[in-house]
């Protein structure tokens, strides 16, 4: 994670760059070639979330925006890539706050937590860490107790038939 | 729109050969097969949900989730029918921190709903490889990347 501080910073970019890549590289090796990054990247350019696609187009279909209810946006591109957001959210990305409140939630509804084998970020093993961290009943060392499993890989059902 | 078009779909959104965008229609394996689903850009100033003022854009996950209840509130008034169906909360990734928020918070303004708005029938919700736990899962990727990740199997 760049911090505010670091995220001019050239060297540390590179650097944190480089390790990324090498990152990359290590488990394409090791699991037949697979792409790191998700759909949202378009092919041969992992840099960005490929937003551009969606500024351009929707941009030049009024139609569209119309349809969307978004013909009276005052943005311009009308689709954001979210920079502001991100922005305002940054001291927000490490804050950990969200285990109270997936208990409160599967205390009272069911609640499916799903996880794949090539996230690198936030698969299946680091899924794992956070259901570990989870109350009991819900927490992961729990999971032949109250918590329901079922077959699929990755796939908890923390709380289910209420 | 990054899940309509890029993952759910029933759309996709591309560019052809000659650089020029195609939207193409799935009408299989598709989440809207059997059920309504409504895409969210989320959180305001992301995708064409916008603040008329910056100072509106959220700071912090509670009005995140703030912002949208009151969105779901707007949809099950507009479209009353909906107020008979279930409704889940969906999101993967950083929705690992919305979504439970958001769920929350709904589960909690139900019991104390504010005048004028209706109940959220809301029955369940789906977080898939959610960030909820950072300091301890961004290390993770040297894990994955040292070849000592688990491949996750319960039976």
């Amino acid at each position: 994670m760049i911090g505010d501080n670091k995220k001019e910073d050239p060297d540390y970019i590179e650097a944190t760059t480089e390790k990324c890549n090498d990152i990359v590289d290590y488990i394409a090796k090791v699991s037949g070639n697979v792409l790191a990054y998700d759909v949202r990247y378009e092919k041969g350019n992992v840099g960005d979330i490929n937003t551009g696609i969606y500024k351009t187009y929707f941009k030049t279909v009024p139609e569209v925006l119309k349809a969307l209810h978004v013909e009276k946006t005052p943005m311009n591109p009308p689709f954001q890539d979210g920079s502001a957001s991100q922005q305002a959210l940054l001291y927000d990305i490490m804050h950990v706050h969200s285990l109270p409140y997936i208990n409160y939630v599967a205390s009272r509804i069911p609640t499916l937590v799903y996880s794949g084998n090539m996230d690198m970020q936030d698969g299946s093993e680091n899924t794992v860490g956070w259901l570990d961290a989870l109350d009991a009943p819900y927490g992961n060392k729990g999971i032949n107790g109250v918590k329901k499993k079922n077959s699929v890989s990755g796939t908890h059902i923390l709380y289910q038939n209420q | 729109m990054t899940g309509l078009f890029h993952e759910l779909g029933p759309l996709s959104i591309s560019r052809n050969s000659t650089g020029q965008y195609e939207i193409q229609v799935k009408d299989s394996d598709v989440w809207t097969v059997n059920n309504d689903v409504i895409f969210i850009d989320n959180p305001v100033g992301t995708g064409f949900s916008y603040a008329d003022d910056s100072s509106f854009i959220p700071d912090n996950e509670d009005d995140v989730a703030k912002d949208l209840y009151q969105a779901v509130q707007y949809i099950l008034k507009l479209h009353s029918e909906t107020q008979q169906r279930d409704w889940y909360y969906a999101g993967e990734s950083y929705a690992g921190k919305y979504i439970p928020a958001m769920s929350y918070w709904t589960l909690k303004l139900n019991d104390n709903k504010a005048q004028g708005d209706v109940n959220v029938p809301l029955k369940g919700m789906l977080v898939g490889d959610g960030l909820v736990l950072p300091v301890d899962q961004r290390p993770g990727m040297y894990k994955e990347a040292a070849g000592k990740f688990t491949f996750v199997a319960h039976c």
